[in-house]
């Protein structure tokens, strides 16, 4: 059974239909990558998938694990294992970094039949998955995101998906923002995640990304459809001919 | 009725100076009108036709649920010595009969000048003085117990803190039925005390409290003072401050939670009357259903108070799209070298806050619970007096608690 079946999906933002007909099958093991230009969905097709309100799907299928997510609301899909690492990591004042993780990890663990994390442990995994991402304790104790660099808030979001361990991780535009450096670090603590246990979409616009995280397949995403499909090999056809040759051809 | 009962008093003769006073007072203006620029988002005719009894002898007999430590106990707006505690070294009460320089500081133009206070010191029965000398580390209670329909308590403390003295006092305003509280504080910070000031307002969702302050600070007084009030159909808490030496500090962090129908007051003066001094007021409101919150906040500055720096800021959470957050912040100033500031925001729980958390597994309730804690936390984390935050954030919690179980 695949981990993530995309049927035929169209998607709208008010009277605007933004995906008009995608459809991707991602196995566990797999790491995919969307590559589009500005305005072709991308961002859109991450929202839907991990239950933002706003956006109405207005046909086709999600199905996660075989079954349809649409119903499911934002934290139900997380618990069910799916994760977004976001583009633009939201600043919470006020909310402290390690009860957010606590938080986050708790309601997973609740929902699984489990009890509560033991505090020392909770403690341990963070700093030691933290440590891997060159994340420092200070920054674990303020509020969640907030005084963080780009490149710390990219870091964060990795921990956070290493804390939660999903099964279906959305990568939604990971580099940017980022120098080479930090991109480095970030996509080391991405592959170190990968496995036969989990399946990754690396959504982005550029191509240097998918120099670090090796994708499986390749598709190029414009005007809300998937105009191509094929290995890493395409991503470097779209940085030698950019997008253009591909919507010109479709 | 209140009208009738002060009346009798009156012809009785049996009133102490003050209390004439006041009550003639009331019995002139009786309660205020909506007309009245200070009343205006905050109406008492609902009040104005209620029959309220003032319960001259309230006598509770025994309660098992005081706090710890030292503490002074207020029944119905009349003092308990029997539920009161020994008060620590420093600390002495008397019966305001009998301290007539005390009970003279109720006729204070602050408090003379208030329908409420003048209704209150003309109902009082067993008024409190309170003298503070030294340095008093462990905090007093000052616990004021409220209960029954139709009734009404007026509890009156005047509290003087002598020069270079310093304490913790902590109100606990708790009460059922659907009466009315109208405690009037007055107190006196003398020169380089230092006050720290706590209050929980937790009445009964049908009680009705009207809580007025008045206080004078001395040169180099240090005032700090955090509260919250989460009860009452409708709460007023009043302060009325004078900074009538140099080098004042003053900092107010007041909350606000409410629900249903609600209607939450918070109404302060700052009177900038010397030079040199500082204030800060910090108020959060959390409104929800059809909650209407209410902040007025004036600040004085007078010719003679140059370098003041004086600021209020006020922010309001709004939960539903039926609540109603009303901000008057007021600068009036005379001085021409000064740094004051005012603001007021109103917003809702951030959609981008909410689907971060949300995305991470945590429910839409738990999201919104740790949104709001933070909005608090954002000024509670600036509070570093444990005595005063204690008693504040458990009072937030259960309000918390209550709109989780709701949910």
């Amino acid at each position: 059974m695949a981990l993530l079946e995309i049927k035929d999906l169209h998607a709208s933002i008010g009277d605007t239909e933004i995906l008009k007909g995608i459809n991707l099958t991602i196995n566990k093991g797999e790491v995919h990558a969307i590559m589009g230009p500005n305005g072709s969905g991308k961002s859109t097709l991450s929202y839907v998938l991990s239950g933002r309100d706003g956006y109405e799907v207005t046909g086709g299928d999600i199905l996660l694990d075989g079954e349809s997510i649409l119903e499911l609301e934002a934290d139900e899909r997380a618990r069910a294992g799916m994760f977004l690492a976001f583009q633009y990591p939201v600043e919470l004042p006020g909310v402290g970094g390690m009860s957010f993780l606590r938080g986050a990890v708790n309601a997973r663990r609740r929902d699984e039949g489990l009890d509560d994390i033991d505090n020392l442990e909770f403690v341990k995994m963070v700093r030691a998955k933290a440590g891997a991402l060159g994340i420092k304790d200070d920054m674990l104790k303020r509020a969640v995101n907030v005084g963080f660099s780009g490149g710390e808030k990219k870091r964060y979001e990795i921990l956070q998906m290493a804390m939660l361990e999903p099964s279906m991780a959305i990568l939604d535009e990971t580099d940017s923002g980022l120098d080479v450096d930090a991109l480095k670090i970030v996509s080391e603590g991405v592959n170190a995640l990968r496995g036969d246990h989990i399946g990754m979409l690396v959504i982005t616009h550029y191509q240097r990304l998918l120099d670090h995280i090796v994708p499986d397949h390749v598709h190029i995403l414009a005007g809300g459809k998937i105009l191509k499909s094929g290995d890493k090999n395409l991503a470097l056809e779209v940085e030698k001919t950019g997008y253009s040759g591909f919507i010109d051809a479709a | 009725m209140l009208h009738d009962q002060l009346k009798s008093r009156l012809d009785e003769g049996q009133l102490s100076p003050v209390s004439k006073g006041a009550a003639t007072r009331f019995l002139e203006g009786g309660f205020p009108k909506p007309q009245e620029e200070a009343w205006r988002f905050t109406n008492l005719n609902a009040l104005r036709d209620r029959s309220f009894v003032a319960m001259p002898d309230a006598n509770l007999a025994a309660a098992d649920d005081l706090p710890d430590g030292a503490r002074l106990v207020f029944y119905n707006g009349v003092f308990q010595a029997h539920l009161s505690s020994d008060l620590p070294q420093g600390m002495t009460v008397v019966p305001l009969s009998e301290d007539a320089a005390l009970a003279a500081r109720l006729d204070d133009e602050r408090l003379s000048g208030h329908a409420i206070a003048n209704l209150s010191v003309g109902m009082m029965t067993a008024g409190l003085g309170l003298r503070v000398s030294g340095d008093v580390e462990s905090p007093l209670h000052v616990v004021f117990r409220n209960d029954g329909a139709d009734t009404s308590s007026h509890a009156v403390l005047v509290m003087d803190i002598a020069d270079e003295a310093s304490c913790t006092v902590i109100e606990h305003h708790h009460g059922t039925g659907d009466g009315l509280s109208a405690p009037v504080l007055s107190i006196t910070l003398g020169k380089s005390a230092r006050f720290n000031h706590g209050r929980v307002q937790s009445e009964d969702e049908n009680r009705n409290h009207l809580a007025v302050m008045a206080m004078d600070i001395a040169e180099k007084g240090q005032y700090n003072a955090l509260s919250v009030q989460t009860g009452s159909a409708l709460s007023r808490a009043e302060n009325r401050i004078a900074l009538k030496g140099e080098d004042v500090d003053l900092t107010m962090t007041t909350l606000y939670l409410a629900n249903a129908k609600q209607v939450m007051d918070v109404t302060s003066l700052v009177d900038h009357q010397m030079p040199n001094c500082t204030s800060r007021q910090i108020v959060r409101g959390v409104l929800d259903d059809q909650a209407k919150g209410i902040f007025q906040g004036k600040v004085i500055v007078a010719r003679d108070a140059q370098k003041t720096d004086g600021n209020q800021m006020s922010r309001t959470l709004l939960l539903s799209r039926k609540c109603e957050a009303d901000a008057k912040p007021e600068l009036e100033i005379y001085a021409d070298d000064v740094a004051c500031s005012h603001g007021a925001t109103v917003g809702e729980i951030d959609d981008n806050h909410l689907f971060y958390l949300m995305s991470r597994g945590i429910s839409k309730t738990d999201a919104r619970q740790m949104l709001i804690e933070a909005f608090l936390a954002d000024v509670l984390d600036d509070v570093d007096n444990e005595m005063l935050k204690a008693p504040v954030e458990a009072s937030v919690a259960a309000w918390l608690k209550a709109l989780g179980d709701k949910a």
